[in-house]
C-alpha cells in the first residue's frame, strides 16, 4: 500500500469582498465537498490529503477534519497577493511532482496585483494551479472564455479535482 | 436463456396548486442506466420555498453523481460501502448544485434506489413512499411515518447533514421484481395498507409496456387523480425487472 502523501492545497479567499452576498457560504459548501469525497474509501481523486488556508492580508492554516464541522471562515481586509506566493514560495517541495493548489476566491483584485500573481504562476514549477472563481451568477460560458483549462464553475468542483495530471516539476 | 434486466422510468406532473399560482412544477425525477447498475431518484420541493424546484432538481443529479463517483470501481458494491458515507457525499454534492441558492430556498425531499449487482439500495428523506415488490410475498416500504403522530415535521435536505433523518434498506434484487417511488401528491392518497397492492397493480400494467403508451397513460391518470380537491404536484417512478430472451 503507497503511503505517498499527495496534498491538495486549498486556497480560501476570506477577503473582505467575500462577504457579499453567499460568496462565503458557496466558499463552505466547496470545501465540505472536498472534505466529504476525500474521506470515501475508493474517491478517484488523484491527492490524499487537504491543506486548507485562508487568504486575506494574513495566510492562515486551517484544520479541517472529518469528525467535526468546518470552522466559520471570517471575512476581513484585502487579499494580499505577495503574502500568498511568498507562502507557498517557502513551503519545502519534493521537486518530483508539482503539489495541486486549488484557488477559491471572487479575484477582486486591481489590475496590478492580479498581475503579480499572474506572473508568479506562469512561472512555477513547483504548482498546479487551477481556479474556482466565486462570482455570484458567473456562468460556465463565461469561465470557459477565461481559461478551460484552468478555471472551474463551482458547480463543477468534481472536474476541478478530477482528473488532475501534474507534470515533472 | 432467459436474461433479467432492470429498467427505468417516471412521470412527473405541476398539480393543480401550482399551476392557479403560475409556479414551476417543485416535483422532480431522474433516472440513469450504466454498465454497473441503474439510478433512480424522486424529489419533492419543499412548497413554501421560493427555489424548491431547483432543489428538487438538484438532489436527483445529486443522487446520480454520488452513485457515479462510488460505483465507477468495479470493486465497490452496495454491500461494501459506508451508507453514512454516501449520504454525506451526496448532501455536499446538493449544496454545490444548488448555487447560487441557500439550502433555505431550495429544500426538498429525497427518494432513490439504485441497483448494483444483486443488491438494490433504497433511500428516502422526507415524505413521499418507497415499495419494493415481488412476484410472491415479499415487499419491503419504506416511508416517512412519524413516530409521534401528532408531528407534521417533514424532513428535508438543509445545510446541514443529519443521518438519523434518512431512512434506507440494501435488499436481495434477485427476491423482488419492482420498487417504486412516488411522492406524497400521490402516497398521501393510498389508503393505508394498499401500498403494495398499488405497486404490484402498476407493475403488472405497465411492466412491459411501451415507453411512450405507459408515459401517456400514466400521465393522463395523474392528471385527472380522482382524490377531490387534490393539489399537489405528483411523481411516480419505477425501476422494474423485465426477462429477455438473450
Amino acid at each position: 500500500m503507497s503511503t505517498e502523501v499527495n496534498t491538495l492545497w486549498v486556497v480560501a479567499d476570506s477577503s473582505g469582498s467575500m462577504g457579499e452576498a453567499s460568496k462565503l457560504y458557496i466558499l463552505r459548501n466547496l470545501i465540505n465537498y472536498i472534505r466529504e469525497r476525500l474521506h470515501l474509501s475508493n474517491n478517484n481523486l488523484p491527492f490524499n490529503k487537504i491543506c486548507v488556508i485562508t487568504w486575506n492580508e494574513k495566510v492562515k492554516h486551517v484544520k479541517i477534519d472529518f469528525q467535526n464541522k468546518l470552522p466559520a471562515f471570517k471575512v476581513s481586509g484585502k487579499a494580499d497577493v505577495e503574502k500568498l506566493t511568498q507562502y507557498f514560495d517557502k513551503i519545502p517541495q519534493n521537486n518530483k511532482v508539482k503539489s495541486r493548489l486549488l484557488i477559491l476566491s471572487d479575484w477582486q483584485l486591481e489590475k496590478e496585483r492580479k498581475n503579480i500573481f499572474i506572473n508568479w504562476a506562469k512561472k512555477q514549477n513547483n504548482y498546479s494551479i487551477r481556479v474556482i472563481p466565486i462570482e455570484i451568477g458567473i456562468s460556465a460560458s463565461k469561465i470557459i472564455k477565461m481559461s478551460s483549462k484552468n478555471y472551474f464553475h463551482p458547480q463543477d468542483i468534481s472536474k476541478a479535482l478530477s482528473p488532475w495530471e501534474v507534470n515533472t516539476g | 436463456m432467459i436474461k433479467n434486466q432492470w429498467i427505468a422510468w417516471g412521470v412527473t406532473t405541476i398539480g393543480p396548486l401550482h399551476i392557479k399560482s403560475g409556479l414551476p412544477n417543485q416535483d422532480a425525477m431522474l433516472s440513469k442506466k450504466y454498465k454497473w447498475g441503474e439510478i433512480i431518484a424522486v424529489s419533492d420541493g419543499v412548497g413554501s420555498r421560493a427555489r424548491s424546484d431547483i432543489g428538487s432538481k438538484a438532489i436527483c443529479w445529486s443522487v446520480v453523481q454520488a452513485s457515479k463517483i462510488l460505483f465507477k470501481s468495479k470493486k465497490i458494491k452496495i454491500e461494501n460501502i459506508q451508507i453514512e458515507e454516501f449520504l454525506r457525499l451526496l448532501h455536499s454534492i446538493w449544496l454545490v448544485k444548488i448555487y447560487p441558492y441557500s439550502p433555505k430556498e431550495c429544500s426538498a425531499t429525497c427518494l432513490f434506489t439504485i441497483r448494483n449487482g444483486d443488491k438494490l439500495l433504497l433511500g428516502q428523506l422526507g415524505d413521499g413512499l418507497i415499495v419494493a415488490t415481488s412476484t410472491n410475498s415479499h415487499a419491503e416500504i419504506l416511508n416517512d411515518e412519524k413516530e409521534d403522530s401528532f408531528s407534521n415535521v417533514t424532513y428535508s435536505a438543509g445545510s446541514n447533514f443529519y443521518f438519523e433523518q434518512w431512512k434506507y434498506t440494501i435488499l436481495d434484487a434477485n427476491e423482488y421484481n419492482s420498487v417504486l417511488l412516488c411522492t406524497d401528491g400521490i402516497s398521501d392518497d393510498l389508503i393505508s395498507g394498499s401500498e403494495c397492492d398499488f405497486a404490484k397493480g402498476l407493475y403488472e400494467s405497465y411492466g412491459n409496456c411501451k415507453p411512450r403508451k405507459r408515459y401517456y397513460e400514466i400521465l393522463h391518470w395523474l392528471k385527472n387523480w380522482p382524490t377531490p380537491k387534490h393539489t399537489d404536484d405528483k411523481t411516480i417512478a419505477c425501476l422494474n425487472k423485465v426477462s429477455n430472451n438473450g
